[in-house]
């Protein structure tokens, strides 16, 4: 059988491809039929999967120390109790959160009557009751707000 | 022994279990993750930096890691994948850190923040060279002669066993890309390998 350029080039390619990806029944078929009779392309095969095997065989020459690995499990640990101090320090600051969230809306016509009363008998503007009567109102968030950006800086800087 | 060896294949391929134990914080099981993992993982890193020293330091900095961004880990995919993810991106990062970007390529517009994550520093370095040496016989040095993206998936395809899909979610690349830089790699390998006279 006379093998062409374009064949060999085809049969290398569909080589290569092969140690990729599948390739289909029929590409195998031509291919084995023209690697079984052409000595280029089959020491190509060859040199292609002593190529794979020995990039394989190379598994054995790396291996992680005992020490390196108990190194590894000890500073996980570490930073495991680090983390887990890290979420009971913040823990009370969740729950004032919370409880400022539930005041601010509870509060709102508590608030807002108050402050109108207040008004009523100090004869100030209506305005400058309703803007106190907002500040008063968002207070409690404005506090925890700013604790939790105070506990953030310090995590950041404590890690 | 064989009950043990059983237990740990289960545990590896049980993404649930893992996603539960991660999203606890559970120790016991990192550290179990540790010890099944240890040498695929330092293998891994050893031949992305060609150090062995960075790769120890970024061994340990991977699991703090997977300690941290457990929460994260989507049981549909394999454990691995994940894991292998984590250390590229640490890679890069170190990578990044030693390696100003090139006014020229800021210039060009070349970088650009929402490409897919790849390494600064592409292709063998002077410390790869000398490292190369230190990395013993012929293929440990042959394969530190391909380019870092094509070694990658050299070794995660045939040292690894993954698939090509799974090389591609590790490398943020298409698949079409995964399999040229195979091709490539493969391509590159053969020549070295021959010349060196190395059969394994």
């Amino acid at each position: 059988m006379t093998h062409t350029v374009s064949m060999h080039e085809r049969a290398r390619a569909l080589l290569n491809r092969s140690v990729v990806e599948e390739i289909s029944a029929e590409e195998r078929a031509w291919l084995d039929l023209h690697v079984d009779g052409c000595t280029p392309c089959s020491a190509h095969r060859v040199a292609l999967l002593e190529t794979i095997n020995g990039v394989h065989s190379e598994i054995g020459n790396f291996s992680a120390s005992a020490a390196l690995v108990r190194k590894t499990q000890s500073a996980v640990r570490h930073r495991a109790a680090q983390l887990q101090r890290d979420e009971e320090r913040m823990g009370p600051l969740w729950i004032a959160c919370m409880l400022a969230g539930l005041w601010a809306l509870l509060s709102i016509p508590l608030i807002w009557e108050g402050t109108r009363w207040l008004a009523g008998h100090t004869s100030v503007s209506m305005f400058v009751w309703q803007t106190a009567a907002v500040f008063v109102w968002l207070m409690p968030a404005g506090l925890s707000v700013a604790l939790g950006v105070w506990a953030r800086g310090l995590r950041a800087v404590e890690g | 022994m064989h009950l043990a060896l059983t237990a740990v294949q289960t545990l590896a391929s049980d993404g649930a279990v893992i996603a539960r134990g991660l999203k606890r914080r559970d120790t016991a099981l990192l550290e179990r993750l540790i010890e099944i993992y240890q040498h695929r993982l330092y293998r891994y890193l050893t031949y992305l930096t060609g150090s062995r020293e960075r790769a120890e330091d970024l061994f340990q900095e991977t699991w703090i890691r997977v300690l941290e961004r457990g929460k994260q880990y989507n049981p549909a995919c394999r454990f691995d994948t994940w894991l292998f993810a984590i250390a590229r991106h640490l890679v890069i990062d170190l990578s990044r850190k030693k390696t100003t970007l090139s006014l020229e390529a800021v210039m060009h517009g070349a970088y650009d923040d929402d490409a897919p994550r790849e390494f600064a520093a592409p292709g063998k370095t002077p410390f790869d060279e000398a490292q190369m040496k230190n990395l013993g016989d012929h293929l440990g040095a042959a394969l530190l002669t391909l380019d870092v993206v094509q070694r990658e998936v050299v070794l995660l395809r045939f040292q690894e066993d993954m698939s090509l899909e799974e090389i591609a979610s590790i490398t943020s690349a298409p698949l079409s890309t995964v399999k040229s830089r195979l091709y490539r790699g493969l391509e590159a390998l053969k020549p070295i390998l021959e010349l060196s006279g190395v059969r394994p």
